[in-house]
């Protein structure tokens, strides 16, 4: 599995895919893709600090290094570029506050530079958090915005991962909305690419919920960051469109049409059908109709 | 804009007509009213108070259009049926409007209604013209485009080759066998789909239609699969067959609930139908429940494929 490039647009020190989220359906699912990731940052000469739940694997924080894991990274423990923690030392590090788990992460940072690695890599797996209030939805938010604020200044590249096993509606959908700019999910994945939402893949009911979420995050962050609003989604690697993501788009354009419009570039015509079956509004257009954008 | 006055054939002209909110039903079928207007045939509309508004508008005052309240077309469901035999009566037909958003009723008791004027009224001399907004839900929509024999697309009133004749009976295991696999979740829709194309693909399907097919097929097991199968239970089974120029597909799974009357193998119109979305991109589909087993057939477009109507 390879994580594909893409950036929101902004010229970053962590370059491509400084923040990407995996999404997994099982823990086997999730090693897979983690294993990949890892081998990737290793080989590419990156330090790795990796963040584990050791709970869910039989008290085993280092899976990693069995032989389901990375062939890498037993040699990388050894020589330093591989650093594992479980999420109980994290807490206890950070002092059990969002402040002192960028303070940590700062440090990591620091330290894998200082040691003469050219970049570092961090990745989470997927932390359960139940995201039971907004407060708490809130904290989740501003520790995620972190890694974009340190990747614009570090070489830093973060990988979160999100096995739906081990996780809520409510988390799922936070995080897929968090992470539109770069989701990998099964069939389906989306990034930012010269200025567009590039959605590729095959979007179905099994993964319906996932996308609507990170379209919501993609016009959200329009909304927050863009002069223009206009949410540009690239579909033309689309390879599939059911009713029900049709219908997910669709329900998006219309909760943003008074303040954002919605253009499709690249979208084929059996993408059109499916989209006009349900009923396309007003702020939902294709960039080759008149009077809109190229 | 064009329309005539009631077809001089004297059967029944049952028309569609899906139409933007924003600018309302009263353009589309004003043609058609004022048609029958001046051939002096009765014109009721049974529409909401801001239509009848613009009807008013756009007719002036004196017009002789009457305005149906809709509550008193749901008493019964043969209510509407005696509405429109009542406005047949005339000598010459009449014109009867009807705004799918006014009728507080679930979507299989429409269908079912639809298609009773299609099965029982085809003499009736009358024009049954169905206005369903962009903004209805989807299968309302698919529905509007399915049931009705003419469509009014962009000022004009054609045939629609999207039109489904109803109580036909679909027969889908003819030809040869071409795919026979089972699954069991959403998840393995991907793999449904590959195999799909791949049979449509060997049938010579053009290219829109195969996707059209795969597109039927995935909405159909959507239906059959719902949540997912239980361990233990049987998976859902999708069966396709290919000749003739057809390419026809059968998939079963766990019932769905309740089951229908074995006497009347419709839909289970009870309650929303997504056999709406199959239609969307199939020739025809039927589905049945007999209380164990869910039956979903449909026969797959061949060269020809419906186009949806844009929201404008």
């Amino acid at each position: 599995m390879s994580i594909l490039d893409g950036s929101p647009g902004t010229t970053t020190p962590g370059g491509d895919r400084a923040h990407s989220l995996l999404v997994s359906e099982t823990d086997r699912d999730q090693r897979v893709g983690a294993t990949a990731w890892v081998d990737e940052q290793l080989s590419g000469g990156a330090k790795v600090f990796y963040k584990a739940r050791p709970e869910v694997w039989g008290g085993d924080p280092h899976w990693l290094l069995g032989p389901g894991g990375s062939p890498r990274a037993s040699r990388a423990l050894t020589t330093g570029q591989l650093e594992i923690m479980d999420f109980v030392e994290v807490v206890q590090a950070a002092g059990g506050t969002t402040q002192g788990l960028r303070e940590l992460q700062f440090d990591e940072i620091t330290r894998g530079l200082g040691e003469g690695w050219a970049r570092v890599a961090m990745s989470q797996e997927s932390p359960g958090r139940p995201l039971a209030d907004e407060a708490e939805i809130a904290e989740f938010t501003t520790q995620e915005s972190a890694y974009d604020e340190l990747a614009r200044d570090w070489p830093l590249t973060t990988l979160c991962q999100l096995t739906l096993v081990h996780e809520n509606p409510v988390a799922t959908w936070e995080t897929a909305a968090l992470h539109s700019g770069d989701i990998v999910d099964h069939q389906w994945s989306a990034l930012w690419h010269d200025g567009r939402w590039r959605v590729r893949g095959e979007l179905d009911a099994s993964v319906v919920q996932r996308f609507g979420a990170a379209l919501h995050g993609a016009l959200r962050r329009c909304f927050q960051e863009n002069a223009d609003p206009t949410l540009h989604v690239d579909a033309s690697e689309i390879e599939f469109v059911d009713v029900a993501t049709a219908q997910s788009l669709i329900l998006s354009a219309h909760s943003a049409g008074r303040r954002q419009r919605i253009v499709v570039h690249g979208a084929d015509e059996v993408l059109r059908d499916v989209v006009a079956a349900v009923g396309r509004p007003r702020s939902l257009e294709y960039a080759d109709e008149a009077g809109s954008p190229r | 804009m064009t329309a005539a006055a009631h077809d001089a054939r004297g059967g029944l002209d049952h028309i569609g007509h899906v139409y933007d909110p924003a600018t309302g039903l009263t353009p589309g079928v004003l043609p058609h009213v004022r048609a029958a207007l001046a051939a002096g045939t009765p014109v009721s509309a049974v529409v909401d108070r801001g239509e009848r508004r613009a009807l008013h508008d756009a007719l002036g005052p004196g017009a002789g259009i009457t305005f149906t309240p809709p509550a008193d077309l749901q008493q019964s469901s043969w209510a509407f049926l005696d509405h429109l035999r009542d406005v047949g009566r005339t000598p010459g037909g009449g014109l009867v409007v009807a705004q799918y958003s006014v009728f507080d009723i679930p979507d299989g008791e429409l269908r079912q209604g639809e298609d009773d004027v299609n099965e029982f009224l085809g003499d009736l001399p009358v024009t049954l013209l169905c206005a369903c907004p962009t903004t209805e839900r989807a299968t309302r929509r698919a529905m509007a485009h399915g049931v009705h024999p003419r469509l009014i697309r962009d000022g004009e009133t054609r045939d629609n080759d999207g039109y489904r004749r109803p109580g036909t009976s679909l027969e889908v295991r003819t030809g040869v066998h071409a795919l026979g696999l089972t699954f069991r979740a959403r998840a393995d829709l991907q793999h449904v789909r590959d195999q799909v194309a791949a049979v449509a693909r060997a049938a010579g399907l053009a290219h829109r239609d195969r996707r059209a097919c795969v597109l039927a097929v995935h909405e159909a097991a959507l239906l059959v699969v719902g949540e997912g199968v239980s361990a233990g239970a049987e998976p859902c089974v999708l069966d396709m067959w290919t000749g003739d120029g057809r390419v026809t597909a059968e998939l079963r799974g766990p019932s769905a609930g309740a089951p229908t009357d074995p006497a009347f193998p419709r839909d289970a119109s009870d309650r929303p139908e997504p056999l709406e979305y199959v239609r969307l991109f199939c020739r025809d589909a039927a589905s049945t429940d007999d209380g164990d087993t869910r039956l979903v057939k449909f026969v797959a477009a061949r060269g020809r494929v419906r186009d949806g109507e844009p929201a404008g």
